[in-house]
């Protein structure tokens, strides 16, 4: 089976009722078997000894585990200033909306946001304007919870909330998502980009892992070096083989969003692939495509070719 | 010089052990002071393993027939030890000087290149030298305080993680 049909572990022990996002029960033996399906003996030895009732895990070990292994890999997104490249490429779609006369405030909503890291570095290093309301979304309500306690604790004007992004009451003028787009799968990719083709927002910038042929390994190494948590050793190392290549991402997002411009930014293949590790597909309402080329100024070039 | 190195390269590494052990627990957006009591923490811990170490080996002067002997012993296991020690320090702080100051890619060149392996490689690192320095040495007290102090650095690290994994250093509210 090919790496990157594999699971990640923090895909399968916990799941919710795609309507209501109510948290649903996980059978540890049913997780177990469906690792063994795939014959991850390592991630089968991460999860074989967490504590379950009647087979059921227990959702309170398992809260903790994805809260630990989510504070290491803010660890790395620090280290690899995600919060940084975000703001590159949206301070000037914002500038391209406010020189449109789009009508704001402009909400940039993080899919899949978890604490909220980048939302957060937003909004106290983002200087994108009091015009935009940052929200993040996910269905995770205890990353939720410590999420807003730390925008509170730090006064950052920002809200997080247990939702559908997709389904808010006040839509999203741009999607974002930080590590989050490789979860997605085939017809879930497929699905996931078909969401915001159809939806009322202006742009998206989906940031992940770029894969190379140096990334496995490198990703091996570094999660070793700077994760704690076998989870999160474990789904960092995977999380970089299933990464999505920029044509795969671009593919999907033409069939999904035929209304955007479309690019990946640091999409180009290297030869040493150690000085752009994260990639970012980007899309952008046809009509404001070339204002956001002319915005990024010398960034453009890292985009390629929007269309 | 060389016990002044040895020791100054010692509280250096628990300074970043200290950052280390902290590093990963606090998902703040502001957390410079949160760093700087992690650092000064390794430093201090470093200080005192340092102190400890050094009473020790006066210790083992005391009670030798031959200090003289053992100290130059001391001295010729820590100098070929400087010779792993100095090319590692000068690698990490050159990584982490370009971390520092130069624009993003090359921080996480820097980053993805030397200093996530070579955190990775430090133990191995402290074990060469380790054995770099000691083997060629006949005598076992210079030995016996040479794995001790090794195997302390390297336990110190542990320590510090340890403890700050069970909040026992203090720091803002953590997952349990």
């Amino acid at each position: 089976m090919a790496t990157n049909d594999r699971p990640e572990i923090s895909d399968l022990v916990i799941a919710y009722d795609p309507r209501t996002l109510e948290r649903l029960p996980v059978r540890r033996d049913e997780v177990v078997a469906e690792l063994e399906r795939h014959g991850m003996r390592a991630a089968v030895r991460v999860v074989s000894p967490w504590p379950h009732r009647d087979g059921i895990l227990d959702a309170g070990f398992v809260d903790g585990v994805l809260l630990r292994a989510h504070h290491e890999l803010q660890r790395l997104s620090e280290e690899f200033r995600q919060g940084e490249r975000m703001r590159g490429l949206l301070a000037p779609l914002l500038d391209v909306l406010r020189a449109a006369g789009a009508p704001g405030p402009y909400r940039v909503v993080d899919v899949g946001c978890g604490l909220g890291y980048v939302v957060r570095w937003l909004a106290a290093h983002g200087n994108l304007g009091a015009d935009v309301e940052l929200v993040g979304c996910d269905y995770n309500a205890p990353f939720i919870r410590f999420a807003s306690a730390l925008a509170a604790e730090e006064g950052l004007a920002c809200r997080f909330v247990v939702a559908n992004a997709f389904r808010l009451d006040e839509p999203a003028t741009l999607f974002t998502s930080t590590g989050v787009i490789h979860h997605f799968r085939g017809e879930g990719l497929d699905r996931f980009l078909a969401e915001q083709g159809a939806s009322e927002a202006t742009a998206f910038v989906h940031c992940d892992t770029k894969p190379s042929y140096l990334a496995p390994l490198g990703s091996l190494l570094f999660h070793q070096a700077r994760m704690r948590e076998p989870l999160a050793r474990h789904d960092g190392v995977l999380s970089a083989a299933r990464a999505h290549p920029g044509e795969a991402l671009l593919a999907a997002a033409r069939a999904g969003c035929p209304g955007f411009a479309l690019g990946v930014y640091d999409g180009e293949r290297e030869i040493l692939p150690v000085l752009k590790v994260m990639h970012s597909l980007v899309g952008v309402r046809r009509h404001l495509a070339a204002a956001y080329v002319a915005r990024l100024g010398p960034l453009a070039r890292r985009l390629g070719a929007l269309e | 010089m060389i016990p002044l190195l040895l020791a100054s390269l010692a509280i250096l590494d628990a300074t970043f052990a200290g950052f280390r052990a902290a590093a990963g627990r606090d998902a703040r957006i502001f957390k410079r002071a949160y760093y700087r009591r992690a650092l000064l923490t390794g430093a201090g811990s470093g200080a005192l393993l340092v102190a400890v170490l050094a009473v020790a080996t006066g210790l083992a002067l005391v009670a030798s027939p031959d200090p003289g002997a053992l100290y130059g012993d001391l001295l010729a296991i820590g100098a070929r030890m400087l010779q792993v020690f100095l090319g590692y320090a000068i690698l990490v702080l050159g990584a982490l000087a370009l971390y520092a100051t130069a624009r993003m890619e090359l921080r996480i060149l820097a980053t993805v290149s030397i200093l996530g392996p070579f955190t990775l490689l430090r133990p191995a690192v402290v074990v060469a030298a380790t054995a770099w320095g000691a083997i060629p040495s006949r005598s076992p007290a210079a030995i016996a305080l040479t794995l001790a102090s090794s195997g302390s650095v390297l336990l110190l690290g542990r320590i510090l993680d340890h403890r700050y994994g069970r909040g026992a250093l203090g720091g803002p509210a953590r997952p349990a």
